[in-house]
């Protein structure tokens, strides 16, 4: 009896390990759809409302389809004194879940914000965008293929560890 | 009475060096100070009862320059920063315009080389000087005209005066006082009665009194008229061509408007062509000449304008 639930307990773990290596992908093409969208968001409110970057940054992290998204809460919450660029780092050092690519294309967006008349704003949030599109299309290429393998092999390694157990 | 800005709450505005001499300004000083400059290289200075003073680091004022805390190219461009909230992008009619209200409806004036497109500027580029223009507002100026003139039903009237006489200082007051009894449209197009700053004034400017800032003064007039049935429409500094055709499109609607002009008696009337279309059409019932920038904000005398075109 207990060697059929050691069995089970080693296939559940490699399976969940496999299965997790796989959302942890799915959750990055997530945030990174996030972050494209959130260029997109400021490049509207800064072309259309003409919104200040505190006013944009108050606004995004209020909206429910940003709440995944750590560093803007802190980011909106730092005394409006502050420099934008200053708050928005110490927002990006703070969030966790974050990739150092991800921080490092953040945090220069975060120097360049603000810097400019609304046209060089959509350039410059044009840039970042692609930016993110392209790890946005990386990441989903990597899911479709190595997404499939992690889940595949996390069952199989599993299977194959509680048939030695046994 | 004149209500004035705590001048140390500008502090935030500036880089640490010149902040930290602002915020140690005395309130026996700050009372007299309505402006600090910031020039590329050179000292702080303040304009104190109309002179010219230095600050120093410990916040105190002297006349020796130096003694005084110099503000370089770094301490300028972080208040031009702070001044636009970090945002630039949010303020480029304000750039091209040459300023920026802030918090407490406190002006700064933006200095720099032009970058220009079809004769008009677009932007600035090496900002090279900043200044600090403190807010005040005249509470009371303009009681003894209102209860005259305004007590029963309102009226149009025409504030004249040369620079510096205190029109605005009396429009205000005036916006105040009678917008807690009529429905007032103040147009705003240089922003100097409401102060508006991220949409609230920072001026009284009365219970029923909208604010329509920034528009050019035609167009706000025939705005206003349109979408917030006013029973009086306040504007600064009238006399251009258009401004004139668009309060005269208003007679028709009964608004009454209370606008100031340039002039050091009431014959400035007849010498704007606009303005003196407007008289002969008995758009203006009052004109109220002020005394000059030797008592700002005091009225000399009111006449009739049917007096004055006759």
């Amino acid at each position: 009896m207990l060697r059929l639930l050691g069995v089970i307990m080693i296939f559940s773990a490699f399976s969940w390990a496999g299965f997790s290596f796989s959302t942890s992908i799915r959750r990055k093409i997530a945030r990174l759809e996030t972050e494209k969208k959130l260029t997109d968001d400021i490049s509207t409110l800064i072309r259309y409302r003409s919104l200040t970057l505190r006013e944009i940054i108050s606004q995004i992290a209020e909206s429910p389809g940003y709440a995944e998204i750590e560093f803007i809460e802190y980011a909106s919450s730092a005394d409006r004194y502050i420099p934008f660029a200053e708050s928005w780092k110490s927002g990006i050092e703070k969030d966790r879940t974050l990739s150092n690519t991800e921080r490092d294309i953040l945090e220069k967006m975060g120097y360049e914000l603000g810097t400019t008349d609304a046209e060089g704003q959509m350039a410059v949030l044009n840039i970042y965008r692609n930016q993110f599109e392209e790890m946005l299309s990386a990441e989903k290429t990597k899911y479709e293929t190595k997404g499939k393998m992690y889940r595949s092999l996390g069952v199989l390694f599993g299977a194959m560890a509680g048939i030695l157990f046994i | 009475m004149i209500r004035k800005y705590n001048i140390r709450k500008l502090a935030p505005y500036f880089s640490d060096k010149i902040g930290s001499a602002v915020s140690k300004i005395t309130s026996a000083d700050a009372e007299h100070i309505s402006e600090i400059r910031l020039r590329t290289g050179r000292p702080v200075s303040l304009s104190v009862c109309g002179k010219e003073k230095f600050l120093t680091q410990s916040g105190g004022l002297t006349e020796c320059e130096g003694m005084a805390v110099t503000a370089n190219m770094n301490d300028i461009e972080k208040s031009f920063n702070a001044v636009c909230d970090y945002s630039v992008h949010s303020y480029g009619r304000e750039i091209s315009e040459g300023f920026i209200t802030i918090e407490g409806g406190n002006r700064v004036g933006i200095c720099g080389t032009a970058v220009t497109e079809n004769n008009c500027i677009k932007t600035l580029k090496y900002i090279s000087g900043l200044n600090f223009r403190i807010s005040g507002q005249a509470f009371g100026c303009a009681d003894e005209i209102c209860k005259r003139y305004f007590n029963e039903k309102p009226c149009s009237m025409l504030i004249v005066g040369p620079p510096s006489s205190g029109k605005t200082t009396i429009l205000k007051d005036i916006c105040r006082i009678l917008g807690s009894s009529y429905k007032i449209s103040v147009i705003d197009e240089r922003g100097e009665i409401g102060a508006v700053y991220h949409g609230v004034p920072q001026n009284s400017v009365g219970l029923m009194t909208d604010i329509f800032d920034g528009y050019p003064k035609a167009y706000g007039i025939t705005s206003a008229v349109r979408v917030m049935s006013p029973q009086i429409i306040v504007c600064d500094e009238l006399g251009g061509n258009d401004d004139c055709e668009a309060v005269l499109n208003s007679v028709s609607t009964g608004v009454k408007i209370i606008a100031s002009m340039h002039g050091f008696t009431e014959q400035a009337i007849l010498s704007n062509k606009g303005i003196r279309q407007l008289a002969e059409s008995g758009m203006f019932e009052y004109a109220a000449v002020l005394e000059g920038d030797t008592v700002p904000g005091k009225i000399k005398y009111v006449k009739k304008v049917v007096d004055v075109i006759c």
